[in-house]
């Protein structure tokens, strides 16, 4: 059965019936499609940000738009298959939701990037955005940091460095799609990847591509990954972003 | 298992050793998140759509379905709740920068699956300043509508139904495609009759002021005659017309 909080699954009736009903908090999974190492698949960010996304609207009746499943990654347009859109694009694309769902008549929007390569032209929309969108309330988590940290906490219970755990294709990312769709996982095929903090390299990666950091696309190490694991971020993540709905 | 075609599902050493080995070309579904009827989800053209994209990398070989362009050209559809559309100038930049990117990788055949009626005419119009920016990429587009509509009429005469009642939007061809695809988010039980004619005639009205000016319910055909069996035999004739349509184009 389709997730009910998956307004793609739901018909315009029922959408019409809840808004009446006061459901009228939307959540938009900002993913991507990119490299995740050679075990990994393309849409990983995007797989997890929309379960994560379905788990917040368990917790706070929202309903999850369909996920923007192409981000922001030019980072990682050295690894085929990777696909990216223009910054202006991206940002295009996020102001047609949101205008859409406005004129039905959601007033509070959740912006959930679960790519890191998404937050900082997240961080330089917002404002334009809550400046065209008085009437709504743009809610958005954007600390990257943060969110590592939110996953370090977790990883460390499991005996898992934060340097194992990882930005990219890690242990971090490994696990949460061994939790949401274990047979796209290849875990014959993981390696160890970049191991050292994430905060000096941001700016190369940025700049010059991930492969300049890490060659084989991974930063971290994917092997003590576990599906139990998975479930445990999953957990976290969706209490950080349902937090930041209130 | 995911569908060894889909992009999304592999890695980027799986395409990179697919692209060495020939399998160049990319098939991306123009779909829409639009309102269909009481009865059938806002995807059905992406879910539909995303399907038939597959079915053709099947038959054709070579080919990866990328990821779905899930949000179109739905103003049309505005008025019913749930509806999110995409501007032509936002729509275009998407396209443009998934073949940008596509072609960066050594793809070098893009074939469009438009599974919504409304992407059809900016479709054609966008093509040939894509044709222009990337000279070294084949594009491949169906983009005659009533074509379509005439081949789904073909495939409803077997089942003593018009064209009218297969209908251009929610009505029986799209409620027989997600019955046969996705039937647990079908409400046969809210199906109804919307309007039923020809489509041509009313597209002014329809363009000018919304499906509502056209069909209360956002309908276009019979809704009660969607049947799993019609659905399937609906997705193999869109499949050899798709086909026989990249035949006739090389």
């Amino acid at each position: 059965m389709p997730h009910p909080a998956d307004l793609a699954r739901r018909t315009s009736w029922e959408i019409a019936d809840a808004l009446k009903a006061g459901q009228t908090t939307a959540i938009i999974v900002l993913g991507a499609n990119e490299q995740h190492g050679k075990h990994l698949p393309l849409a990983t960010d995007t797989l997890w940000g929309t379960r994560v996304a379905q788990m917040v609207a368990e917790r706070t009746g929202a309903f999850v738009a369909p996920p923007i499943a192409v981000g922001f990654s030019p980072e990682h347009m050295t690894f085929p298959g990777t696909i990216t859109l223009r910054a202006s694009t991206w940002a295009a694309v996020v102001e047609d939701y949101i205008s859409s769902l406005e004129a039905h008549g959601f007033t509070r929007i959740l912006l959930l990037a679960s790519h890191g390569g998404n937050y900082f032209p997240l961080i330089d929309i917002l404002p334009d955005l809550r400046n065209r969108h008085p009437k709504t309330e743009l809610v958005a988590y954007t600390d990257l940091l943060g969110l590592i940290a939110t996953a370090a906490a977790v990883s460390v219970t499991f005996d898992v460095t934060p340097d194992e755990s990882g930005a990219h294709a890690g242990e971090l990312e490994t696990s949460l799609i061994l939790a949401v769709e274990p047979d796209t996982v290849h875990r014959d095929r993981e390696e160890v990847g970049y191991m050292g903090d994430l905060t000096p390299v941001l700016d190369q990666i940025n700049e010059h591509g991930l492969h300049t950091v890490a060659p084989n696309g991974i930063l971290g190490d994917p092997a003590k990954s576990s599906a139990d694991h998975g479930r445990a971020y999953l957990e976290a993540f969706a209490k950080l972003f349902a937090d930041q709905l209130g | 298992m995911p569908n060894p075609v889909d992009l999304t599902r592999r890695t980027s050493w799986e395409i990179c050793d697919a692209i060495a080995a020939g399998q160049t070309t990319a098939i991306i579904n123009l779909g829409a998140h639009e309102q269909h009827g009481p009865h059938l989800p806002l995807a059905t053209d992406s879910m539909w759509g995303t399907r038939l994209a597959e079915m053709f990398a099947e038959r054709i070989g070579g080919a990866f379905v990328a990821p779905t362009i899930a949000v179109g050209i739905s103003p049309h559809h505005m008025s019913f709740a749930g509806t999110i559309t995409l501007q032509i100038s936002t729509w275009n930049a998407v396209i443009e920068d998934y073949v940008t990117s596509l072609e960066h990788h050594g793809f070098t055949r893009i074939i469009f699956v438009t599974s919504h009626g409304g992407n059809f005419n900016p479709l054609i119009a966008l093509l040939p300043d894509l044709r222009e920016r990337h000279p070294a990429i084949t594009f491949v587009a169906f983009t005659d509508l009533l074509g379509l509509m005439d081949v789904a009429g073909e495939v409803a005469a077997r089942y003593g139904l018009t064209v009218d009642e297969a209908g251009g939007h929610a009505g029986e061809l799209e409620t027989s495609l997600i019955l046969a695809l996705e039937p647990d988010t079908v409400h046969m039980e809210l199906a109804e009759v919307g309007y039923v004619g020809p489509l041509e005639p009313v597209i002014p009205k329809l363009t000018a002021g919304g499906m509502e000016a056209v069909t209360p319910n956002g309908i276009l055909g019979d809704a009660t005659k969607g049947d799993v069996e019609h659905g399937h035999a609906y997705f193999a004739r869109l499949l050899d017309m798709f086909v026989d349509h990249l035949n006739s184009q090389s």
